[in-house]
Formats: C-alpha cells, sequence, structure tokens
C-alpha cells in the first residue's frame, strides 16, 4: 500500500496542478481587485471639460447612483466601449462621470465631438493624480458608486450593457429607482 | 503562395507522423510489430517530418526576411527598417514562430536518433521512435489548429510593427533555439524511458544510449539560461542577471531536474541502480519543459517574457500536457515494479552521494516551484494576490546547493557499492579545513568576516581541489609499471572523455559558486548625478569620468549616447564606456543599453538613468544625467562556469563508448566495454 | 522631428533638482510595475511606472518616510504592489516547504538503500554480466 501511494503521488501532483492551472486560466493575472470596495470614494477636485463650469467632486454627487468611467482619447479599447456607454447614458438611470486621464482637454473635446458624449459631467485629470488616488492603472475603467458615496465595484476594460445590469441596476433598485 | 507552401508542408508532416506512429502503436498493441520493417519504415518517417518541417521553417524565414506583410505573423513581428541579421531572427521572435522553430527541433532530435541509434535492439528502438513521432504529431497538430504562423493578413499591411526590441540583440538571438534544443531534447530520454516502460524491462544498456542525449540536452540548456541571463545583465541597465521571474524559474526547473537526472543516469550505467528513480526523473524532465512552454505562452502568470498570453491556447497547451505527461504516469504507476529494484549499495558509497545529489537537486526544484505557483494557489484558493520575489529564492535556494557542493567534492573519490567513512574523511577532512582557512583569509582581506561568504568561497575551493585532486590520482594509477610509466596522454585518453568532461562541468560548478559568492557579497552600486566633466570614484582605485552626450542614429532607434572614461590606479589605463539610451521609433520603446568593461576579477557596469535638471529652467544641452555605476566582482566568472559546464557536458558525448557502430560480434563489444568500464570505474 | 521628440521626452522626464537618487531608487525598487510583467517602477518605462516614480518624488519631497511612502502605495493598489512578499502565517507553507522536501527525500533515500539491501542479495553489475546482457539484448526483439 505505501509503495503504491508512492507511484500514485506524481499523477496526484499532476492532477493538482492542472487543476489550479485550469481555474487560474479563467482569470486575468494583471487584474487587480480594487482595494476600495465598500470604501468611501476618494475626494477631488477637477476642473469640468466645459469651459466656465463648477469643478467637478463627488461630494456634489452625493444623494445619487453614479459611475466614474475613466477614459482617454488615446485609449484604444475606449473605442470599444463608447458606444455602450451612449447606450447606458441614453438611459438616463444614472449619473454618468467621466475622468478625462492624462489627456490634453483639446484632444478630448475633439474625440467627444466625433463619437458623441455620453457624459453628464467630465473632470480633468491631466496628470493622472486622481487615477492613482483611485488606484487606476489602466484605461478604461468605471467606478460604481453609490448614493452615499462609497464605491461599491470596480471594471476593468470596456463596459457594456451586461456591465449595467450586473452590477448598476442592483443599486438602484436598493436606492428605490 | 510561400505561405500557403509552408502551411501545405507542416501538413504533411503531421500526416506522416500521425499515420506512422498510428500504424505502430496498433502493431505494438496487437503484439504484431515485425521491428525490422517497424525501423525502417519509422526511421523514413523520422526523416520525412524532419525535412519537410524544415522546409516550413525555411519558407516562414523567407517570409519574415523578404517583409511580407501579407502574413500576419511577418507583420506583427517585423518592419523594413529592422536589419536583415534580425529580420530572419524575428522569424521565431513570436509565439507562432518559435513554436515552428520547437517542432522543427523535436523532428531534428528524432531524426538524428534514428541515424545513430542503429546499434539500438530493434523492438526497443521501434518504441522509441514511435513514441517521438507520436509527439511530433501532438505538437505539430496544436501548431497547425491555433498557432499557424503563416496565417494571412489581408489586406496586407504597409509597415509591420517590428521585433520587440527586448530581442534586436545577437545574443538574445540565440537564446531562444539553444532553450528549446534543451527543452525538446529531453523528449528523447523520455522516449526512452517511456518505451523502456513499454516493454516492462530495462537493461544496462538503456541508461548506456540513453545518457549522451540527457547530457547533450542539459548541456543546450545551460547554455539556452546562459544567454537569457547574460542578456538581462546588457540589456536591463541595472545589473541585475537573475530575477527568479516566473519564466526564468520554469526554465531553471528542467535544468535541475535535467540536472538530477544526468547523475541519477550514471548510476543506472554504471550500477545498474535507481533504474525506478531514473526513468521517473526522465518523465518529470521532459513534463517540465512542457511546464515551461504552458507557463509562458498561456498567461497564467505574469512575467516580461510572457508572449501574448491567449487563455485558449493555455487550455490547449495544458491539455497536451496533461495527456502526455499523464499517460507516462499511469504508465510508469503500473509498470515500474516490472523493472525491479537494481543493485543494492551501502549508506556511503557513489551511489548514495550521487542519490544525495538527487534529493537536493529534486528539493531545490520543489522550491523553485513553489515559489513560482504560490500566487497562482492563494489566488485560487482564497482570492488573495500576492507575489512571491527574489529573497523567497535566494533564502531557500542558497542553503540547499551550497552542500551540494560540498558533497561533489567527495563523490568522485568514493568506491561504488561500498565505502568506509575512514577513506571519505582521511582526505576531505584535511581538505575542507584547509578550504575554510584560505577562504576566511580572502574574505578577511576583503573587508568584515562574513560566514555566508567564507562558506561558500570554501565550497568552490573545495569542489576545485576535490576534482583536480581526483583526477591526479586516476592519472597515477594509470602509470602502470613504474620503471616505464604510461605516456601522460595515453592516460588522459584511457580516462576518457567522459571522464574529462565531468571535471570540466564540476569545475564549472566551482567557478560558478565562487562567482556567484564573490558578486553576491561585494558588489557595489552607486546611484550618481553627473554633469558633464566630472570625475567620480568608483572604487578599488577606478575613476569615472562623464565625457558628455551625443545623440545617434541607429537602423530603427534613436539614441541618446553617454560618452564615459574609466581610469585604473594612476590614471594609468583608459577605456571608454557608451551607454545608450534607446527610443524605437516604431513601437515608441525605450531601451537601456549599458556600457560594460569587463574584466576577470571585476566587471565595471555604466548605464544611463534619467536627465536631471540642476535648475529647472535648463535647456536640454545642460542637463546633468542620473548615471548608475556597479562594480561587480567576479562577475565572468558566472559567465565563463556556464561555459564550462556545458563544455563538459558536450565532452562526454565524445566518448568512444557512444561511438556509431554497426551491430558488432560480440567479442569485440566485450573488448570495448571492458576498456570503457576499467576506465570509467 | 525625432530630435525634437526625445529632447522633449528627455526634459518631460527630468527630475527636480536635488532628487536622492539612491533613495529614490531603493524605494522604487521595492514597488511593483502594475501594468509591467513582473518589473519594479524603478525599471519600467511604462506610463504608469514614470507616473508613479513621479509620485514618489513628490512624497519624498514632501518628507514622507519610506514606510509612509509604500503606504500610500498600498493604500491604493493593494498589497500586491510590494515586489517582496511579506512574512506571513499564511505564507508559512511557502517557507516550510521546501525544507520538508529534504526531509522527505533524505527519508525516502534511506528507506530505499534499507530495502535493496534486504530484498536483492545480487549485487549490481560487472563488466562481464554487462557484456552478456549487452550481446542478448542486440539480438533479441
Amino acid at each position: 500500500m505505501r509503495a503504491n501511494l508512492r507511484l500514485i503521488l506524481p499523477l496526484l501532483v499532476l492532477a493538482a496542478l492542472t487543476v489550479v492551472f485550469v481555474i487560474g486560466l479563467q482569470g486575468d493575472p494583471r487584474k487587480l481587485p480594487s482595494v476600495f470596495i465598500d470604501k468611501p470614494a476618494p475626494a477631488f477636485a477637477l476642473p469640468e471639460l466645459a469651459e466656465g463650469q463648477a469643478v467637478v467632486t463627488p461630494e456634489s454627487l452625493r444623494g445619487k447612483v453614479w459611475l466614474l468611467n475613466v477614459f482617454a482619447s488615446w485609449c484604444a479599447a475606449c473605442v470599444t466601449e463608447h458606444p455602450h456607454l451612449l447606450q447606458i447614458a441614453r438611459l438616463k438611470r444614472v449619473e454618468l462621470v467621466g475622468l478625462a486621464y492624462k489627456d490634453e482637454p483639446a484632444d478630448t473635446r475633439a474625440w467627444l465631438q466625433a463619437r458623441g458624449n455620453p457624459y453628464d459631467r467630465i473632470a480633468v485629470d491631466r496628470e493622472g493624480l486622481v487615477g492613482i488616488d483611485y488606484g487606476v492603472y489602466g484605461v478604461p475603467e468605471t467606478f460604481v458608486i453609490d448614493a452615499q458615496g462609497v464605491i461599491r465595484y470596480k471594471a476593468v476594460g470596456p463596459v457594456d450593457e451586461g456591465f449595467f445590469r450586473a452590477h448598476v441596476e442592483p443599486l438602484l433598485a436598493q436606492a428605490g429607482r | 503562395m510561400l505561405a500557403e507552401l509552408g502551411q501545405l508542408l507542416v501538413a504533411l508532416a503531421l500526416a506522416t507522423t500521425l499515420l506512422t506512429s498510428g500504424q505502430q502503436l496498433w502493431a505494438l498493441q496487437r503484439g504484431s510489430l515485425d521491428a525490422e520493417a517497424a525501423n525502417r519504415v519509422l526511421g523514413a518517417a523520422a526523416l520525412s517530418s524532419f525535412v519537410l518541417t524544415l522546409g516550413a521553417f525555411v519558407l516562414l524565414a523567407t517570409l519574415f526576411v523578404s517583409s511580407d506583410f501579407s502574413v500576419l505573423n511577418v507583420a506583427e513581428n517585423s518592419n523594413t527598417l529592422l536589419p536583415v541579421p534580425y529580420k530572419f531572427a524575428a522569424t521565431w521572435g513570436s509565439h507562432e514562430g518559435s513554436f515552428l522553430l520547437w517542432n522543427l527541433m523535436l523532428c531534428g532530435w528524432t531524426a538524428a536518433l534514428a541515424l545513430a541509434s542503429n546499434g539500438l535492439a530493434a523492438g526497443f528502438r521501434a518504441r522509441v521512435l514511435t513514441i517521438l513521432l507520436l509527439l511530433q504529431a501532438f505538437f505539430l497538430l496544436f501548431l497547425l489548429s491555433s498557432s499557424n504562423p503563416f496565417e494571412r493578413l489581408l489586406p496586407a499591411a504597409v509597415e509591420g510593427r517590428d521585433l520587440n526590441p527586448l530581442l534586436q540583440d545577437p545574443f538574445m538571438v540565440i537564446h531562444p533555439p539553444m532553450l528549446y534544443m534543451g527543452y525538446v531534447g529531453f523528449a528523447v530520454a523520455f522516449a526512452f524511458a517511456v518505451a523502456a516502460l513499454l516493454e516492462r524491462r530495462l537493461d544496462p544498456t538503456w541508461a548506456r544510449w540513453s545518457r549522451p542525449w540527457a547530457n547533450a540536452a542539459w548541456a543546450f540548456l545551460t547554455i539556452g539560461i546562459l544567454l537569457g541571463s547574460w542578456w538581462a545583465y546588457r540589456e536591463l541597465g541595472w545589473g541585475g542577471w537573475w530575477f527568479w521571474d516566473p519564466v526564468e524559474n520554469a526554465s531553471l526547473m528542467p535544468w535541475l531536474a535535467g540536472t538530477a537526472l544526468i547523475h541519477s543516469l550514471a548510476v543506472t550505467d554504471k550500477r545498474d541502480a535507481l533504474k525506478s528513480w531514473t526513468i521517473l526523473l526522465s518523465i518529470v524532465a521532459f513534463a517540465l519543459s512542457l511546464l515551461g512552454t504552458f507557463l509562458v505562452r498561456s498567461g497564467v502568470l505574469t512575467s516580461v517574457h510572457a508572449f501574448a498570453t491567449d487563455p485558449q491556447r493555455g487550455i490547449f497547451i495544458l491539455s497536451m500536457l496533461t495527456l502526455i505527461v499523464g499517460a507516462a504516469l499511469v504508465l510508469y504507476a503500473l509498470r515500474t515494479r516490472d523493472i525491479g529494484l537494481g543493485g543494492r549499495f551501502g549508506r556511503l558509497s557513489r551511489e548514495s552521494f550521487l542519490l544525495a545529489n538527487n534529493v537536493l537537486m529534486s528539493a531545490a526544484l520543489g522550491a523553485v516551484m513553489l515559489g513560482t505557483l504560490y500566487p497562482l494557489f492563494a489566488e485560487v484558493i482564497s482570492g488573495r494576490k500576492m507575489s512571491v520575489g527574489p529573497p523567497y529564492f535566494e533564502a531557500v535556494f542558497v542553503p540547499l546547493l551550497l552542500p551540494a557542493a560540498y558533497l561533489m567534492a567527495a563523490a568522485p573519490g568514493l568506491r561504488w557499492k561500498e565505502d568506509t567513512l575512514r577513506t571519505l574523511l582521511r582526505p576531505m577532512a584535511l581538505a575542507t579545513a584547509a578550504s575554510l582557512a584560505l577562504a576566511s583569509v580572502w574574505v578577511l582581506w576583503l573587508g568584515p568576516f562574513k560566514w555566508l561568504t567564507v562558506l561558500g568561497l570554501s565550497g568552490g575551493l573545495l569542489l576545485t581541489w576535490g576534482t583536480l585532486d581526483h583526477a591526479r590520482v586516476q592519472l597515477g594509477k594509470l602509470a602502470g609499471d613504474p620503471q616505464q610509466p604510461l605516456a601522460l596522454t595515453a592516460r588522459v585518453r584511457r580516462l576518457g572523455a567522459s571522464y574529462w568532461g565531468m571535471v570540466l562541468a564540476h569545475l564549472g560548478v566551482a567557478a560558478f559558486v565562487i562567482g556567484v559568492t564573490m558578486v553576491k557579497s561585494y558588489e557595489v552600486e552607486k546611484d550618481l548625478v553627473m554633469k558633464q566633466g566630472q570625475t567620480v570614484e568608483v572604487g578599488q582605485g577606478w575613476r569615472l569620468t562623464f565625457l558628455g552626450i551625443d545623440r545617434v542614429e541607429g537602423p530603427n532607434y534613436v539614441a541618446q549616447h553617454g560618452v564615459f572614461q574609466l581610469t585604473e590606479g594612476a590614471g594609468q589605463v583608459i577605456y571608454r564606456l557608451e551607454p545608450q539610451k534607446r527610443l524605437y521609433q516604431a513601437g515608441r520603446q525605450v531601451m537601456t543599453e549599458a556600457s560594460i568593461h569587463y574584466g576577470l576579477l571585476r566587471d565595471i557596469y555604466v548605464s544611463l538613468g534619467d536627465p536631471v535638471q540642476s535648475r529647472p529652467t535648463d535647456a536640454v544641452s545642460d542637463l546633468a544625467w542620473g548615471v548608475r555605476v556597479y562594480l561587480k566582482p567576479f562577475m565572468v566568472w558566472v559567465w565563463l562556469a556556464c561555459v564550462m559546464m556545458a563544455l563538459g557536458a558536450f565532452t562526454t558525448l565524445l566518448d568512444r563508448r557512444y561511438r556509431l557502430r554497426k551491430a558488432q560480434a560480440p567479442a569485440a563489444a566485450a573488448a570495448a566495454v571492458a576498456g570503457a568500464g576499467a576506465a570509467g570505474a | 522631428m525625432a530630435d525634437a521628440t526625445t529632447a522633449a521626452s528627455a526634459a518631460a522626464s527630468a527630475l527636480p533638482p536635488g532628487t536622492d537618487l539612491q533613495r529614490l531608487h531603493e524605494i522604487t525598487a521595492d514597488l511593483r510595475c502594475l501594468v509591467c510583467q513582473n518589473q519594479s517602477i524603478a525599471d519600467s518605462h511604462a506610463g504608469l511606472a514614470i507616473d508613479l516614480r513621479n509620485q514618489v518624488v513628490k512624497l519624498m519631497g514632501e518628507g514622507r518616510s519610506d514606510g509612509e511612502i509604500k503606504q500610500y502605495m498600498v493604500d491604493r493598489y493593494g498589497e500586491f504592489v510590494l515586489y517582496d512578499p511579506p512574512f506571513s502565517v499564511s505564507n508559512a507553507l511557502l517557507w516550510v516547504g521546501p525544507f520538508l522536501l529534504v526531509v522527505v527525500g533524505v527519508w525516502l533515500a534511506r528507506r530505499a538503500i534499507a530495502a535493496r539491501a534486504a530484498a536483492s542479495p545480487a549485487p549490481g553489475i560487472d563488466a562481464a554480466r554487462r557484456e552478456a546482457l549487452e550481446a542478448r539484448y542486440r539480438d533479441s526483439r
């Protein structure tokens, strides 16, 4: 019996490794879980893209569920995401705030001009410092923030209607909308 | 046209290997294998698949050199500005192309075995070739179905994306081919092991046949790892040469298994012992080569080296790995008892020391695997993301492998089967004390006493002494008649290439231990800001003067070219060091090219950092530059050591026991074996 | 055009006067570049790495300690951003594992030697027997 165990052991190791690898392959090793889930959204005060408007702050959005979408004119995946954002904007059920990440305002304006503007407000983060405060490491990323100003979910990569159904709708239902 | 032809050739190779191996396996199953006929068919199939795959590879290379951007792989990995040699190298610069190279090498090793194995028993030979052809079929199928390098890009791109600048270096270019020669080479040992299990027996000659192939594979793998490490040293800009990166570890693991294997094969060869363990190692070494392939290409771990990640491809490779290795291990579990236990040996004997080497290698292998895969386990089991870095590996690796150096010093002097403590201790005790003393003096001369440094240096010294002294003793034994001693050259030849190869390789290990100990204990790193005309003291009497920055244009990059002057002692010897910071136009990537003054006792290493303004309003021309200067003692020893190890392994291939000969009359064979037996014992 | 670009990028990445490069290198060598594959932000040329490096410079300028700077990063990016893992109870298996392997290996080896001594009275192989085997092997199926 003991000898049998020694013979089977390599197979057991192989089996264990295979299982772990299969599970590991489902995930993306580069995806980092956010440290801000269920924590208050870090404060900031950034200029609005449209000139002459009030400064954008998370404070001013208290009381409603809102999305912070990190995007840039130089980001290829944002182009994929854009039509979905327009769709989500048309629903008029959440406030959509864009964070123009490490982008020149002129470039951002031109990009939105060409593709349409889904955002209710756009914060200009030229240096990417607010991005760092939010733990942004790639573009696009989307934060779901509830009416109390707490971050409830972070999506890495382009979002679509499925994301809206899965992660935003439940919050809206909770808030009674 | 060429691309489609290339695909066709690969498909033909697949058909050949699949049909041939399938037919032979079927015959084996039914017990109706006609060995002689089978061998002719198998030999022909092996040669055909090699020629076909070579043809496909040549065609792909042609597409690259001619910059045919209608082929997707060429468009993604090459560029018109790329110098021609790199265009050729770009053939294996991507997953698809390098996988074609992998296949080519597998076909090459198989063809070589087919040509060189006429002396092997027919039935056994048939099994080995069948297994190798079956492996080829697997990999060619994978190549065609999910990693086709000949896929078209229509409409054709106007310009390619460019070869990754990291790969645009002459030594980096040969690094993958050498690694693959190693990985794929272990497939031969694997096939030998599985064939033996299929036959349910393991003769002593099995090990003798396996050894040269395992040694050759190990030598190639050593060179491949060396090249990768040396490249990192020169290209990454900050003097590091081994980072315990998952993909580096992926190549280290089969190397450790291979080291254990070549020693275990020696025991099985000379003493018909450790048979079951050697078979398991043969399977494990190849399994780890496949695991390495999986880790690099599937994207399951993060690494600088990883090719573009593709989970679907990862699943495919994983299934192949599981199937191939699983089948072999099942066979092992079922049939290894039929092989028998083999010869016995005492607790203190050459076998037991070689077994101790195996235990340490296996533990080191386990440690590397544990460290590399632990983050993945942690994430899968508990969802937390953590990382295992160099401090872990170094803390664990050194205590495992340093004792090996000490054991290696004593091992050749031990008798086979049984030896006594007295014969071991008498020469060794004195030598060990002397090494420790010498090492202590050395360390104290350089600075404060450091235990680990002393142990490292003394291990290297002891191993050197042990190896050379044993050679001296062996040469002495062959003298014969004291009045008319045998000539030295004749005695050297009598000992055989196998012996001298071992000597060279072990001296290489000693050099490695000394080199690493010195570098890790005494390297000096300086992060400075230098203005034009400034001089700094680097240490040990070396001075570095910053002469200025030029702008230089390369074929496909623009560089900030730093010019430094290095003087030694009283300003006697002058060297020029010219590090660069290159911006490659196509991909907008920045690469640092360090400038290194190599020396047997130390390397002086300079690389450019970032420019620093001395006043916020400085113009570009007034910028001072961040400069990293390293003093790396005995760094060259590390590279030379690897070369020695590889050369030593290659030398063993020259041994007359492995000379190709047709099936001979038993008498002649007996004479050859007797001669080899006396020399090799 | 290329000249202007390299010059501009050179000036753009220029560090403020009086930066302690040694300390900067030490801190950034311990922080992981999150968008690269297994590099520290000291060595990576990625955009985020440069941003984080600049942030470290700024924090150094504000007089923060090494520990505070690292905590700043961990607060935003999690434990993963630390390049070298901390020792902890959950990592125990990692540290104990290799030595366990040696112990097990030695134990198995001793058992194997003992088993052989008990089981087979026959010695290993000598030259004459080997030659006979070889001849027979070659001629057999």
